[in-house]
């Protein structure tokens, strides 16, 4: 291992768990395992869904032709969140039921009992005998304690975890840009990982965790598409609110400035009501069900919102409201419904007369309730059939299965213009010609219209699969891709070792979403489950897998491309100085940071995640650039402050037992601070890292020799400035001005920083 | 740079069984970047008219008033029918300015200055009528998740060693893993990298941040540190994100190769989304003419008009049109006139009628939409299949190409297989990896 600390290998029960049923054939005749230790869950996850997805569902789900049938078996498809729960509980039912004692789950599909798909499987297949095993095991009442299972634990350990010291260090960089106290550090370390979990805690009381969090939020509502701007937001809602008028003398009056306060102050609103939420550990619910928005004083003053400040000035400061708009001379009070009654919200995800707010719907259902309408509708359209029908989305079968979801949904948004966002319309009639208002199964009282959203959000927050989204959110906000989904081809030949891919994390994922919902939905919660799991902290895997294996733990482990915006607080936090122009401007977050996979949360809408040949070069440059600005300026400081040379002077060269002690040391503690190793002293790395300083000493001497290269450096690398100051440059004191490098020292450590800048280590997380 | 111990050790440890594709794009970068030579074409323009187009206004033209509410009859350029329509309506609900009205090019001046050259498919079913499998389905030949885009296909078929082989201003562009991603985007910001190394990038002789010796030495040492990384890594997760940077890494000289022009820059009244459009094809072609790319997807917005169609749908296409000619012009400037097929498409068709009456009623969506091709091989003026009355697909017999009703459906999956052929990728490893299954129909012979 690189790392000369021994990490430590852990043995995750639930992958070998997983590992062994794929490995054999749970249930079936070629069993590694003993079958009893099979459960219900695993057993439908890996043998009956693949029967009753393949066999059953095309007639039993959504809109199929046995439920219109009134067929009492009714399965959602894999790409409904938490499907296997919502099966099964539909399967216990039916397992139960017989008919001249033959439980009607094996009767029916072999044609019995007048079944109306006629005979689906053969008596003697060997899919009925998977269903059998189903029926007997949800007989026998199987749980899903694992914990009786023989080989519980398992003797293997495939995946290392990071140490306790090392998930403090990524959560840190992750959550809050910035190293851990060393305090913390020490308290971890001794306190091993029951200290782990409050030292995660504690880093989400970090203001920074909150910028992060909107930061995070922002990559599903890109609400930031309005903001930084003098008026994107505000134009956006002109005309609505009092201030909100872009002609007012008030407004062209404004500074720029003032102009930007106003219109970001909007522009952030729904992002700040999920920062209140979570800051305050509120239910997470809240971000929905509120009935109040939150304002600071400049969003204040542009709604007209009586909300005393302490210091009207401040845009930091927010505080709940609640908001009116004139509607026919008359003030109506916005029946708030958390961020969904939000201008920006409205805006972001905007409607048309005939769309009729169901993109709308579509948001709501993808981002809070997991399900993604477009897969689970996804099936070829027959247009010679749509034709034959007047109404297509309420009678087209075809249409239908999307409408009845969407539509009712969409209905919650009904007071709210067509033409104009975020118009609150008290008396707006709804459409007839589609599905009523409503919610799944329950129609919404044309008594609740007026609250239609928040009766829409009432219900939202109470479905199982809005915890699962939060989850599923969280996972793929701080992972950097979406949680794996139900493998559906099963040609391919490790179709089992891909099922238990997915069964692992979703069993990974329904743990954190019970500490989730049993902490009252605290966000933090959420995100210190995930933290401490096995999907965030996986380090390495054993060499010796087998190919199944390596399927199973595919997508474990983090190593995301550090974001833009990360990477630009990463590299102030740990060398000391900002990626920046002479003007102040992260190039992070203004230039590249497109070119290097960053959203403009408007017409990019998507991080790449994958670097490309321009993403290299942006680290080039960068790490070119960095090194440059930041070693000399660090040797300016004395010894005890600096970030990266605390061990070395200016002028130890690389002569002597000494010296070269020194310069390995300091070696130790740049792979320490910058990629989070540590080196043991007989380590490649440090060896490396040390030739690539001394073989650019050694050059340099040479050029110094001959005339090729100067004792000054380059203006830009010499230390001039003060760096500690972020934006326009302020000149040092001359006395501690370094501009000169007589003995090529400087230059060779700025390899050196240069090399780790742009490494692996420091560039993924 | 040791690539090929790179790649055994890849191989050795597995990579081709976590990700069978990375290593076989591997593999292929690895011959590629021997040869070191750049990409000669032909290059691939696949441009998106994002939302959904309608045909009916375009090239599939139908003078029935369900359908219709701006023409009366039907033209032609060579064989290539069009709808007539004058944009005057959309100039003046938009007040555009007589002198900004060159930035909307109409059906008419579009097909008579392409015509020649134009393929038109029409009735093709992408089954489907939501954006992101209709997206999936016109661009990858798939309504269903996994499959690469075209333009991640073609570059990793043909080219993946180059820097930016696959290009992307927007539209369907999953790579599906197999090459990365790289966005058209700031010509000045990408100035600023053809040269990483110097201190101001426009000064070639200036100050370098280190000497050439030690840049090289960084380099080498970098690479050989991701490989030892790489050695003791066996989480597949972590392995692939080594290969992509160890991939990413090293095409230095190919950036260099690069002259960005000075971007265009159209009037506010011609739209953000179209001046967006014609940089990114500026890149692109740049792209293509320093042999660093394969494929560029462009995009243009604003095709999903549910209400006022009549409007936004003819305003929309006009800027679809002006984008397309600027980019022929490009493509003819930088030499490359004869090397560089286009596609064009939508997500989906509109239709088959309005949904409401009035000025701000639209059409909604249709699973039935046309494609264009140009370019490089591609015999123009032609038209194949068609749709009848109620805009329906209408079936082509598979020899003849003629509308037969006893012939075959032109889906995605034909399209795309008959594309495939026409490129040489149809054969290849990747090809292979992401069959389509579909008639065989060759729309380009």
């Amino acid at each position: 291992m690189l790392v000369a600390r021994p990490h430590q290998r852990l043995a995750l029960s639930l992958l070998l768990l997983l590992l062994a049923s794929c490995s054999g054939d749970p249930g079936g005749s070629n069993d590694k395992t003993d079958a009893r230790c099979v459960t219900l869950r695993d057993y439908f996850i890996t043998k009956a869904w693949p029967v009753l997805g393949q066999r059953c569902a095309s007639c039993h789900s959504l809109d199929g032709l046995a439920l219109k049938r009134h067929a009492k078996l009714e399965l959602q498809p894999e790409t409904y969140p938490g499907f296997v729960d919502t099966n099964l509980a539909s399967i216990r039912e039916m397992a139960r039921t017989e008919y001249d004692d033959v439980p009607l789950l094996t009767l029916k599909p072999t044609g019995g009992n007048n079944h109306g798909g006629g005979v689906v499987l053969e008596k003697d297949s060997a899919e009925l005998e998977v269903l059998r095993t189903l029926v007997a095991k949800v007989r026998a009442d199987d749980d899903d304690d694992a914990s009786k299972c023989h080989n519980a634990g398992g003797d293997a350990d495939h995946v290392v975890l990071q140490s306790p010291e090392q998930t403090l260090r990524s959560a840190s960089l992750v959550l809050v840009g910035k190293l851990p106290p060393q305090s913390e550090l020490d308290a971890v370390r001794a306190g091993g990982e029951a200290a782990l979990g409050k030292a995660v805690d504690k880093l989400m009381t970090d203001e920074a965790f909150y910028a992060r969090v909107r930061e995070l939020f922002n990559d599903l509502l890109l609400t930031d598409k309005y903001y930084g701007s003098t008026q994107r937001a505000i134009g956006t809602i002109n005309g609505n609110y009092v201030k909100a008028d872009i002609y007012d003398p008030w407004w062209t009056g404004l500074s720029n400035a003032d102009k930007t306060k106003h219109n970001d102050a909007v522009a952030r609103e729904p992002l700040e009501l999920i920062v209140h939420v979570v800051r305050n550990d509120k239910p997470f619910s809240e971000v929905l069900t509120a009935d109040y928005t939150m304002v600071n004083p400049y969003s204040a003053a542009i709604y007209g919102a009586k909300v005393a400040f302490d210091d009207p000035s401040d845009a930091d400061e927010w505080k709940p409201a609640k908001l009116t708009q004139t509607y026919k001379g008359e003030n109506v009070a916005i029946p708030h419904a958390g961020i969904l009654s939000t201008p920006m919200f409205l805006n972001r995800f905007p409607t048309t007369p005939t769309n009729r707010n169901r993109h709308r719907a579509r948001v709501v259902y993808k981002l809070f309730l997991a399900t993604d309408i477009l897969r689970i509708a996804e099936r070829p359209i027959d247009p010679t059939q749509s034709t034959a029908y007047n109404n297509p989305p309420r009678e087209d079968p075809a249409c239908t299965t999307c409408h009845t979801l969407i539509d009712p949904v969409a209905g919650a948004f009904q007071r709210f213009s067509h033409y104009d966002m975020e118009r609150y319309e008290p008396n707006a009639a709804w459409h007839k010609d589609m599905f009523g208002p409503g919610y799944g199964a329950e129609t919404m009282p044309t008594s609740d219209y007026g609250q239609a959203l928040r009766w829409l959000s009432s219900h939202v927050v109470k479905d199982p699969r809005f915890v699962i989204s939060v989850v599923h959110n969280v996972y793929e906000l701080l992972m950097g891709r979406a949680p794996l989904t139900y493998p559906r081809d099963q040609s391919v030949p490790d179709y089992q070792a891909r099922i238990a891919a997915w069964r692992a994390q979703d069993a990974v994922l329904g743990k954190i979403a019970k500490a989730f919902r049993d902490d009252d939905e605290n966000f933090k919660t959420a995100v210190r489950e995930l933290v401490l799991s096995p999907l965030f902290r996986a380090a390495n895997a054993a060499p010796d897998m087998s190919d199944d294996e390596k399927v199973v733990v595919g997508d474990v482990g983090r190593f995301r491309l550090v974001t833009p915006r990360a990477l630009d607080r990463k590299i102030r936090a740990l060398t000391g100085v900002r990626w920046e122009s002479t003007g102040g401007t992260g190039y992070l977050t203004s230039t590249y940071r497109i070119l290097y996979g960053g959203i403009d949360s408007d017409a990019v809408v998507a991080r790449l995640g994958q670097p490309n040949a321009v993403m290299a070069a942006v680290m080039k440059r960068m790490a070119n650039e960095v090194a440059c600005k930041a070693t000399a300026f660090d040797f300016t400081k004395a010894k005890d402050k600096r970030l990266l040379f605390p061990a070395v002077d200016v002028d130890t060269e690389p002569e002597g037992a000494d010296a070269e002690a020194a310069i390995k040391a300091n070696i130790k503690h740049l792979h320490a601070r910058l990629l989070g190793e540590q080196l043991a002293d007989d380590s490649a790395e440090l060896a490396a890292t040390y030739k690539l300083f001394v073989e650019t000493y050694k050059e340099g001497l040479g050029a110094l020799a001959d005339g090729s290269a100067k004792e000054y450096m380059t203006y830009w690398c010499r230390a001039r400035w003060d760096w500690d100051q972020s934006g326009a440059p302020l000149a040092l004191p001359k006395e501690r001005f370094i501009e000169k490098d007589p003995r090529y020292v400087l230059r060779a450590w700025r390899a050196v920083i240069t090399y780790l800048l742009s490494d692996f280590s420091f560039l993924y997380q | 740079m040791d690539r090929r111990k790179f790649l055994e050790l890849a191989s050795l440890s597995g990579l081709a069984v976590a990700a069978p594709s990375a290593y076989a794009l591997l593999r292929d970068r690895e011959a590629r970047a021997r040869a070191a030579a750049p990409y000669r074409g032909p290059f691939w323009l696949l441009i998106n008219a994002g939302g959904g187009w309608d045909p009916i206004y375009c090239c599939d033209p139908k003078t029935d008033g369900e359908q219709n509410r701006l023409y009366t009859s039907i033209a032609s350029a060579g064989e290539i029918k069009y709808a007539p329509i004058d944009p005057a309506h959309v100039f003046d609900a938009y007040s555009i300015a007589p002198e900004d009205q060159q930035y909307f090019m109409t059906n008419q001046t579009f097909f008579e200055r392409y015509a020649s050259k134009l393929l038109v498919v029409n009735g093709v079913d992408t089954s489907t009528n939501n954006h992101e499998s209709g997206s999936r389905s016109i661009w990858s030949g798939r309504v269903l998740e996994g499959y690469p885009s075209l333009g991640a296909l073609l570059a990793a078929s043909k080219a993946p060693e180059g820097a930016m082989a696959f290009l992307s201003g927007g539209g369907h562009d999953n790579t599906a893993g197999i090459i990365p991603l790289t966005r058209a985007a700031s010509a000045s910001a990408l100035g600023r990298l053809l040269h990483p190394g110097l201190v101001d990038p426009a000064k070639p002789d200036g100050d370098r941040y280190h000497s050439a010796q030690t840049s090289d030495r960084i380099a080498r040492a970098q690479q050989e540190r991701l490989k030892r990384l790489r050695g003791v890594q066996h989480l597949p997760h972590a392995e692939r994100q080594m290969d992509a940077l160890y991939l990413a890494r090293g095409s230095d000289a190919d950036l260099a190769r690069l002259s960005l022009p000075t971007l265009v820059d159209l009037p506010p009244a011609a739209g953000g989304d179209l001046e967006r459009m014609c940089q990114q094809a500026q890149i692109a072609v740049s792209a293509f003419k320093a042999g660093v790319a394969v494929a560029c997807n462009l995009h243009l917005g604003g095709f999903d008009t549910h209400a006022t169609h009549d409007r936004n749908q003819v305003r929309q296409l006009c800027k679809l049109f002006y984008g397309i000619d600027f980019v022929m012009n490009e493509v003819q400037q930088a030499g490359l006139g004869d090397n560089v097929v286009v596609m064009i498409g939508s997500d989906f068709g509109r239709g088959p009628a309005f949904n409401g009456v009035g000025d701000g009623s639209g059409k909604d969506h249709w699973p039935i939409t046309s494609v264009m091709f140009m370019g490089k091989g591609v015999r123009g003026n032609r038209v194949i299949g068609g749709t009848d009355g109620e805009q329906r697909a209408l079936h082509i017999d598979k020899a003849s190409k003629r509308i037969d009703s006893g012939g075959v459906k032109i889906t995605t999956q034909l399209v795309h297989r008959a594309v495939r052929r026409f490129a040489g990728i149809e054969g290849g490893a990747l090809s292979k990896q992401y069959p389509l299954v579909g008639e065989d129909v060759d729309l380009f012979g």
